[in-house]
């Protein structure tokens, strides 16, 4: 994910940097309605990145990856898409690689 | 599909469940490229590109989690204009599905029962039919958030397509 202001391009989050996981190959992203987070797809890692946002600067901070495999998380292989529900209560993901 | 429960609070995610090809009858979902939840969150709606379809979800509004409700496929009963679908979007207003159908270069149409979210096929828009360009590769659908507008972007004819709600027809093509 990248982040660039017209005058700063300091505001980017990028896989591997800074304790950030999860963004391999992100092929999607979107904020949260209370403007408050920001979750990318990440193709290549199987995983979505949670970031918190702060309003008055975009700046992100990174929170968390939902992997693939990991801690009981299924249904996310090659995740390609996500998208937030309107009530902000929940993330659905759509991922191709997740067959039975 | 797979469902995460948010803490609107601090953004992390909990896995809630995932439904997938073929588990529990859930069809349409080969190679899940796209979803799209209903504003009014009582619905959310998967492409599956390998299926050629829409899978249609009733979602509960308490804890977000979903039960498969029915699944429309190119070919069958009418639909037209899925073939390879890579996007899907709800209008604001819930009236409406779009889907995106990449190798039918089209967009196809469904009115949205506002009860169940079930889906009633209306048209396909074709490349190349009633006058309609710009949308050869047909990969990504989005409604304006005045519902009256159709954009689709035509991955090989480098362009947008732009359709009018109501008149059914194309008015602009950006490149």
């Amino acid at each position: 994910m990248y982040v660039a202001a017209e005058t700063d391009s300091s505001l980017a989050q990028k896989n591997g940097a800074n304790g950030v996981e999860g963004l391999a190959l992100a092929r999607n992203v979107k904020v949260s309605l209370d403007g408050r987070h920001v979750y990318a797809a990440g193709f290549g890692n199987s995983a979505i990145a949670v970031f918190s946002r702060t309003a008055t600067t975009g700046k992100l901070r990174f929170v968390q990856m939902v992997k693939e495999g990991v801690n009981g998380v299924s249904g996310l292989s090659d995740v390609a898409s996500l998208e937030l529900s309107p009530d902000g209560g929940n993330v659905y993901a759509a991922a191709v690689g997740s067959v039975p | 599909m797979t469902v995460f429960a948010r803490n609107a609070n601090t953004g992390m995610l909990s896995f809630a469940e995932a439904h997938k090809q073929g588990i529990n009858g859930v069809t349409g979902l080969n190679y899940a490229y796209c979803v799209a939840v209903s504003s009014d969150g009582l619905n959310v709606y998967a492409i599956g590109t390998y299926s050629n379809a829409v899978a249609v979800f009733r979602r509960n509004i308490t804890n977000g989690t979903l039960t498969f409700f029915e699944v429309k496929t190119q070919g069958i009963a009418g639909v037209d204009g899925l073939t390879a679908t890579k996007s899907i979007a709800v209008s604001p207003s819930g009236e409406y599905v779009y889907a995106a159908g990449r190798d039918d270069n089209a967009v196809a149409v469904f009115r949205r029962d506002q009860q169940t979210g079930a889906l009633t096929f209306v048209e396909a828009q074709k490349n190349g039919i009633k006058g309609v360009t710009g949308l050869q590769g047909s990969y990504a659908v989005t409604v304006s958030p005045d519902n009256q507008h159709i954009y689709a972007a035509g991955l090989f004819d480098n362009a947008i397509a732009v359709f009018e709600v109501g008149q059914a027809r194309r008015r602009a093509v950006r490149r």
